[in-house]
């Protein structure tokens, strides 16, 4: 078992354990089965959880969740205490506010009846005289006010000279409760801002198990645990053996390359238990919690017999320069197979810096599953967008802490110039870079554990059905057609196709190994299908028919067609698929498996 | 007094040894930038009564801030914080500090209060105006007219304080009610980043702008005409009057340092010796002498001038990003 805490980025984050069962009974989640009436999976969990307090067993580094799990199944009381008042003299905490408050909290309430009466009343003081930083991004806010929402209720009366905000308890449990029901509303109607990040989708998870846990109002509890419903079915339904799939919000380019690796696959292998025990400390919220997962989510999750396709709307982070919306509409777009997803979302600036517009990911047994492109965009205008802070210096800001953003060679971007469209298992991906932008190319990550990348020397005088550049990952064929003469960069972990010219793009088919007799007749099929590309150059126009017969026509800014129909993405649900169905402004999300459903409701919770 | 001063400050005759001044700073982060204000705990209110000698810090360490303001009449006791948390207010001179905003204020950009009624404060913030008839307990959005709502400044006309001046990324904006409305007044598309209303002329404004270099009113706002000979930075974050000599200004640019003009903004001639940074963000004229003259560098801390802009020296809080500068006199 490995556990990963990575320290340089998530010092802060970190996890904790318990064993619930002793101190909080199991109690039926709302309108949720409870898994622990289901014997094997729940079995399962229980004995990864088990793995998970082992490690809390095992480690002595300070940390407020191993500090709960210590005190409250009082393995290390002694230890436990040390690590709480370790951390409360971090001089650092009150910049990394937003984190501190709800694990300090978590700690707090988990650990209370070890936690001595003198260190009860430090944690206390510590709420007057240390300032919490409430942060900048959705994720902050939603750690911060919970934090918040659970000190409020837990020192309740006490006056502004009290509190670092200087406001009475009152007023900040009704400012946390506030934001917390505006948030859960702003999510489940026009979506989620900071969405399906393999990074930062447990930065919702975690402080809405703490929240669930020890909400001491009813509906605030109820609405907490069918966040974690709502936040599990939404990574469940683009979840393939432990990775998050097709497009994100925000992906870190190490992540983008090595999916396998991504923070949430530690919340995969806890809730799903489909890969290696590749754990994130950051779980540790989830198996302290009483909260049991509904056994329809892990169905969700891990039942890959049948292709789907899964649409989602969410929204862009909150723009507050050269936009008059404040938060238009992501619309994205899943294809899920047993051995891979293509996943998209329409392109452009629609969050900054850590955009993954596309990919492949596919289930393989060696590293880096995924393939995509990008324009790594730089610009002051993207970063102006989203910070308040001065557009001239802020690329170089954001460079100090996102060490790679100003690189041309990074793996993740949002770029003005990149759009998409997609039907099933074919992407086509368009590129109209500005001239004058500060990278003028675009880069392919196709990675080395490929099992095979088949291509011949791109020349404009050859057929164009000799661009083509197969690969096979495991049980999958993918098909990927340049649209401009490109050069192959032999890194360490991958092959980079870079591709110099304004005007870009590709088109991609990724196909299941069953479906074809070989990899040689999948190479040949492909090469037989309609592409009409006369028009690019002069109108950045493609036009594809793919194996299945479907003819996919795409102008850059324009119209994309199937079978000569309009993609009209106002048509686009909040979710849309076989499992999960949800209208825009709804409240509500309704899963559906076999004879099993579960329908959340956040307007009655 | 400037307009930044009726912004901030009136006589108080305290402790100060200097030129009887007391120079507020903020800052917003240092080398250890972080964007969320992470490990870093050189960032917030800072004091200095001479010259930028020795410096104290106030409040918050760790928080991002983006400028301060101080009531007027108050004697430097009642202090308001533009924060990225939202307003804070501390009454007793920075010693105790409360938020006073919920969650529906954040990244609060620049705070003006009304001279005549200080109980009226503006919050200029990136989704808006937001207005407190209460001393800041209380605030209400106030955007009805505005095209765009990222507004890094607001300034409360010194001759009527119903009307307000608004800084946008779309041009500058007016109100004659208190900010109930606004309507576009010139300058349209251009991102206005700071105003100026002159100390010695009713009805003069400065503007600086993200890219169009400095622009002056002398009729309200009706009319507008560019005054950058001279100037070889377009992006002015900052401008100041000398309280003595109305045809004195300085301008603060982005790569371009510090420019003067003596001829109230027809030509323009930087004035850089001694400057380590070009980078300035932050200006100010001590209202007592004209010849001490602050300069807010990002990343270079404060620099000191006792020559008019002649020279500067380095004048504290090295390596800081100093968004914004303010005196009680």
């Amino acid at each position: 078992m490995i556990i990963r805490c990575n320290s340089c980025k998530y010092s802060f984050l970190i996890l904790f354990v318990i064993l619930m069962e002793s101190m909080y009974p199991l109690t039926p989640l709302p309108g949720g089965k409870a898994l622990a009436r289901e014997g094997s999976i729940t079995e399962q969990y229980g004995q990864r959880c088990q793995q998970l307090f082992a490690y809390a067993d095992s480690t002595n580094e300070p940390n407020y969740f191993v500090a709960a799990a210590k005190l409250s199944r009082k393995t290390d009381i002694a230890t436990g205490v040390r690590m709480i008042e370790e951390l409360l003299s971090d001089p650092t905490a009150s910049g990394r506010g937003m984190f501190v408050i709800y694990e300090l909290m978590a700690a707090y309430l988990y650990g209370f009846e070890k936690i001595p009466p003198e260190l009860r009343r430090k944690i206390r003081e510590s709420f007057r005289t240390r300032p919490l930083y409430r942060g900048d991004t959705e994720n902050h806010w939603v750690m911060y006010y919970t934090g918040l929402y659970l000190a409020a209720q837990t020192w309740k009366g006490y006056d502004g000279d009290s509190w670092y905000t200087g406001k009475s308890s009152g007023e900040n449990f009704r400012e946390a409760e506030g934001w917390l029901n505006e948030w859960i509303k702003i999510t489940t109607t026009i979506g989620q801002g900071e969405f399906d990040s393999p990074t930062y989708h447990m930065v919702f998870l975690s402080p809405m198990l703490v929240l669930a846990q020890f909400a001491e109002d009813p509906v605030m509890k109820k609405r907490a645990e069918m966040m974690v419903h709502y936040l599990l079915a939404d990574f469940a339904a683009e979840h393939l053996q432990g990775m998050y799939c097709g497009a994100h919000s925000r992906d870190y380019p190490y992540d983008a390359i090595e999916p396998g690796r991504a923070p949430m696959t530690g919340w995969a292998w806890l809730f799903f238990g489909q890969t290696e025990p590749v754990m994130r400390t950051e779980v540790f919220a989830a198996a302290l919690s009483s909260y049991r997962m509904p056994e329809i989510i892990y169905h969700v999750a891990t039942d890959r017999s049948k292709p789907y396709v899964h649409t989602e709307t969410k929204r862009v982070r909150n723009i507050i320069r050269f936009n008059k919306q404040r938060t238009p509409p992501v619309h994205k777009y899943t294809y899920m197979t047993k051995n891979f997803c293509l996943g998209s979302m329409q392109g452009g600036i629609l969050q900054p810096i850590q955009q993954h517009a596309w990919d492949i990911t596919f289930v393989s047994d060696k590293p880096n599953n995924s393939l995509f492109t990008l324009h790594p965009s730089v610009s002051e205008r993207e970063l102006g967008m989203f910070f308040p802070e001065e557009m001239k210096f802020v690329v170089d800001e954001v460079a100090r802490f996102h060490t790679v953003y100003g690189k041309e060679d990074k793996w993740a971007s949002s770029s003005p110039y990149e759009q998409t469209f997609q039907h099933k298992n074919t992407l086509i991906v368009l590129y109209n870079i500005e001239d004058g932008a500060k990278f003028e190319h675009i880069d392919g990550f196709f990675p080395k554990a490929l099992d095979e990348r088949v291509y011949e020397s791109f020349s404009r005088n050859s057929p164009l059905n000799s661009r083509w550049i197969f690969c096979r990952a495991g049980d999958t064929y993918i098909a990927y057609f340049p649209l401009q003469p490109y050069e192959w960069i032999e890194e360490e972990n991958c092959w980079r196709l870079r591709s110099h010219f304004l005007r870009n793009g590709s088109i991609v088919e990724v196909a299941e190994a069953t479906d074809h007799n070989s990899f040689k007749e999948f190479q040949e099929a492909i090469k037989s299908n309609s592409l009409d590309v006369e028009r690019f150059e002069r109108n950045l126009e493609v036009g594809y028919t793919n194996l299945a017969g479907d003819r996919m026509s795409f102008t850059y800014a324009g119209q994309r067609l199937l079978n000569g129909n309009a993609i009209d993405f106002k048509s686009y649900k909040l979710f849309n698929g076989p499992f999960l169905q949800a209208e825009i402004g709804s409240g509500t999300l309704e899963m559906k498996y076999e004879k099993m459903n579960l329908f959340l409701d956040f307007n009655n919770p | 007094m400037t307009a930044q001063h009726l912004k901030v400050a009136m006589p108080t005759g305290s402790n100060n040894e200097v030129g009887k001044t007391t120079l507020y700073a903020v800052t917003r982060s240092t080398e250890k930038f972080r964007i969320f204000g992470r490990d870093n705990p050189t960032v917030g209110l800072f004091t200095t009564s001479d010259r930028g000698k020795t410096w104290q810090h106030w409040g918050w360490h760790y928080t991002k801030c983006f400028s301060a303001t101080i009531e007027p009449n108050s004697d430097g006791k009642i202090i308001y914080l533009a924060c990225g948390n939202g307003v804070q207010k501390s009454s007793d001179s920075g010693k105790n500090w409360v938020i006073t905003t919920g969650w529906e204020m954040t990244e609060c950009l620049k705070i003006a209060i009304d001279p005549e009624n200080t109980e009226t404060v503006y919050a200029a913030t990136a989704y808006g105006i937001f207005k407190s008839q209460t001393g800041g307990q209380n605030w209400q959005e106030k955007n009805r007219g505005f095209e765009s709502t990222f507004t890094p400044d607001v300034v409360v006309d010194p001759h009527n304080s119903q009307v307000i001046y608004a800084a946008t990324e779309a041009g500058i904006y007016i109100s004659t009610n208190r900010a109930e409305s606004w309507r576009l007044l010139g300058l349209q598309g251009k991102g206005i980043r700071t105003i100026t209303y002159s100390s010695h002329t009713t009805g003069t404004l400065l503007v600086g702008t993200e890219d169009d270099g400095i622009f002056i009113s002398t009729n309200s706002g009706e009319t507008w005409q560019a005054i950058n000979d001279g100037l070889e930075s377009l992006t002015v974050y900052c401008l100041a009057q000398d309280p003595q000599h109305d045809r004195v200004l300085y301008a603060g640019t982005f790569r371009g340092g510090v420019f003067k003009s003596i001829d109230g903004g027809n030509s323009w001639k930087g004035c850089n010796t001694g400057l380590t940074r070009l980078d300035i963000h932050a200006l100010l004229v001590d209202p007592t002498d004209s010849n001490a003259i602050y300069c807010g560098t990002i990343g270079g801390g404060v620099f000191v001038s006792e020559d008019a802009g002649a020279n500067w020296r380095f004048g504290g809080l090295e390596t800081s990003q100093v968004w914004d500068l303010t005196m009680q006199y």
